[in-house]
């Protein structure tokens, strides 16, 4: 018990810090370097792409690295667009959350710049990112810009908190699936893994897209990322959280290889650890990319069940991560 | 268009080759030492697939890339290998209902060629031809005016940083398919393997009569555009800044274009071949995707100087680490 009770607090203090650093997608450098010093002294080596992907990689003696873990690092934000003349901010979104979600809420801009999105609907219109503004406070034009010009990007200011078992944050697709890569590289000592820290998921997939156009050798791919178990949710199958990781089969981007599923389940049901099955419309684009790149990846994708996924804000359950981590580690050495 | 560029730029390239997709790629200086740059500018334009036949002669179409149908009525367009003359037809104001202000849908659009039935009209003009709008280009003060200048004015500047020679080893790619998902760019990006590159497109340019009018991306006549995002790509940073910095030392006039909407070329090459930096180098273009587009001469200098000051300052300094 007092083994659980540390490893979830240790999860919990990993996914703070991981929450303290944004990611707006294209604008990853500094959660990158937070991953790099966590990566410390637990792989071979990491490399930055292009995209800014980071890529972590533990070889085997003979070389090379065939299976990989991935998990997204980018978190939905907004970029400034232009600055009016009275100092106020026009902005568009970097990622899919929509306006109604966003109208009101705070935002953070590098450097520690606050601001509000402010804005109202028109009667029986419909809001979009046009009609919002974001108020840093100015109140000219020089001084808006000095704070956030052109280009830059803000994310949602939002603390993660923890309520018992329960982890309340956003992006938590990025940070709890960053936090099960760290954690399985800490506990696992297997060679042989790569674990891809995948930049520009909400734009399309595009780091696990153009790591896939890479030709690393990967044959075969085991995701992190977030289960809808929200009331309502698009998801066929009903999930909840605190019942264990989901398997993802199916969904927007991806059928899992059911071999691969297979083999996941029956080494969660050899610990003793509950899964949960999940097929859905939406979830990440990027897996899709990656399981085509050239000659196929066997995939599939671990859901962490977590309500309001389309939100600002989600929320989880610290034992599903840390489920997922023990099932992972087992997958890691040899499962 | 192939065959223009070829004639123009054969006794400036080493070597150049047309792919299986169609793609141009001419290549110079590529012993010289430095990193190796990828210069792509499309060659395709928007337009028209004709698709049907009516049994009256009218020709029906399907939108090659995108078009808005609100300005396609009444204009000229040449048909097929044998350039027919013909002219879109709508549905006369007349006829519509009193209220009905709606935009045509491309659907009830039609080329009419002056053919009387479908036997007059397929032996000029097959189902599976390919329509252009029939604009004349023109030189208006220090206005271009032309069709297609998104991208031919890519074209042009890819052309000029080929003739003048840049200090570096350069792939440029003249490229296929630009309008129809960034296709032609992707098979070019993964051929060539480049260190970096450098897209120069037409982009949009909606500086109207009103000026408090948000959207208007960019403006005519105040120099090169640069691209912190738009919905194909998030450009190199690095590279980014290097162009910024460059231009801010050469005293060059940029501007950033302040949407996010649109893609190009770079949406295809930066995720190729496991990921390239790459950047957009845009000219702020009125009327683009119409049938006649406006370009500051102006602009088009500056971003040749702007361009080549780069690939200088990358040659004797390296690619930004």
């Amino acid at each position: 018990m007092t083994d659980n009770v540390n490893t979830t607090d240790r999860l919990f203090q990993l996914i703070e810090s991981l929450s303290s650093v944004d990611a707006v997608s294209g604008d990853e450098g500094r959660f990158r370097s937070l991953l790099v010093e966590r990566l410390s002294g637990l792989v071979d080596s990491v490399e930055e792409d292009p995209l800014g992907n980071l890529i972590a990689v533990r070889r085997t003696s003979g070389g090379g690295a065939a299976r990989l873990l991935f998990a997204c690092t980018d978190e939905p934000g907004l970029v400034v667009t232009h600055v009016d003349a009275s100092g106020s901010l026009r902005v568009a979104p970097v990622g899919d959350l929509p306006a109604e979600l966003a109208l009101g809420a705070g935002v953070r801009f590098p450097g520690e710049v606050r601001g509000v999105i402010a804005g109202s609907r028109e009667q029986g219109g419909s809001l979009d990112f046009a009609s919002l503004r974001v108020d840093v406070g100015a109140s000219n034009k020089e001084e808006a810009e000095r704070l956030a010009p052109v280009g830059t990007r803000a994310a949602y200011d939002v603390p993660l908190a923890r309520q018992g078992d329960s982890v309340l944050g956003k992006a938590l697709d990025s940070k709890l699936g960053c936090a099960v890569l760290l954690e399985v590289l800490r506990r696992s000592k297997a060679e042989g893994i790569c674990a891809l820290f995948a930049a520009q998921e909400r734009l399309g997939g595009r780091g696990l897209a153009a790591f896939a156009s890479g030709g690393r050798g990967v044959a075969e791919a085991v995701g992190v990322s977030l289960a809808d178990a929200s009331p309502g949710s698009t998801s066929s199958t009903a999930i909840s959280i605190g019942r264990g990781p989901a398997l993802v089969v199916q969904d927007g981007s991806h059928v899992a290889d059911p071999g691969l599923i297979s083999r996941l389940e029956g080494a969660a049901g050899g610990a003793g650890i509950a899964v949960q099955r999940y097929v859905s419309k939406d979830g990440l684009k990027g897996p899709g990319h990656l399981q085509r790149a050239p000659g196929g990846i066997s995939l599939a994708v671990l859901g962490i069940p977590a309500r309001n996924v389309a939100g600002i804000s989600q929320v989880a359950r610290l034992a599903d991560v840390a489920a997922a981590a023990e099932l992972l580690v087992r997958w890691a050495d040899g499962a | 268009m192939r065959d223009v560029l070829t004639e123009a730029l054969a006794g400036y390239w080493d070597e150049a080759r047309t792919d299986a997709m169609g793609n141009l790629i001419a290549s110079r200086g590529l012993d010289r030492p430095g990193p190796k740059a990828l210069v792509a500018a499309h060659m395709d334009e928007v337009g028209f697939l004709i698709d049907d036949i009516d049994e009256k002669g009218f020709l029906r179409f399907k939108a090659l890339g995108g078009l808005d149908p609100r300005v396609l009525p009444s204009k000229r367009v040449i048909c097929g290998s044998g350039r027919v003359p013909g002219v879109i037809g709508a549905i006369p104001h007349h006829l519509l209902d009193k209220d009905d202000d709606r935009a045509p849908a491309v659907e009830d659009l039609y080329i009419d060629i002056g053919a009387r039935t479908r036997d007059e009209a397929t032996k000029l003009v097959r189902a599976g031809d390919a329509a252009t709008f029939d604009t004349a280009f023109a030189v208006y003060g220090p206005l271009i005016k032309g069709k297609a200048l998104d991208d031919r004015a890519g074209c042009y500047i890819a052309a000029r940083l080929m003739m003048g020679d840049v200090p570096l080893p350069v792939h440029y790619a003249f490229t296929v398919q630009e309008e129809v998902g960034l296709r032609g760019a992707k098979v070019a990006a993964n051929r060539t393997r480049p260190d970096f590159a450098v897209v120069l497109e037409a982009t949009t340019c909606a500086d109207r009569p009103d000026p408090a009018s948000p959207g208007h991306s960019t403006y005519m006549g105040k120099g090169p555009v640069l691209t912190f995002q738009d919905a194909s790509s998030v450009p190199s940073r690095k590279l980014l800044d290097l162009l910024v910095a460059t231009a801010e030392r050469e005293g060059i006039p940029y501007q950033w274009k302040e949407t996010t909407f649109g893609g190009n070329d770079a949406g295809s090459i930066h995720k190729a071949s496991g990921g390239i930096p790459t950047v957009s180098v845009s000219l702020p273009c009125r009327y683009i995707h119409s049938p006649c587009s406006f370009l500051y001469w102006s602009d088009i200098e500056k971003t040749v100087q702007l361009v080549t000051a780069f690939f200088a300052r990358i040659s004797k300094e390296g690619l930004p680490a």
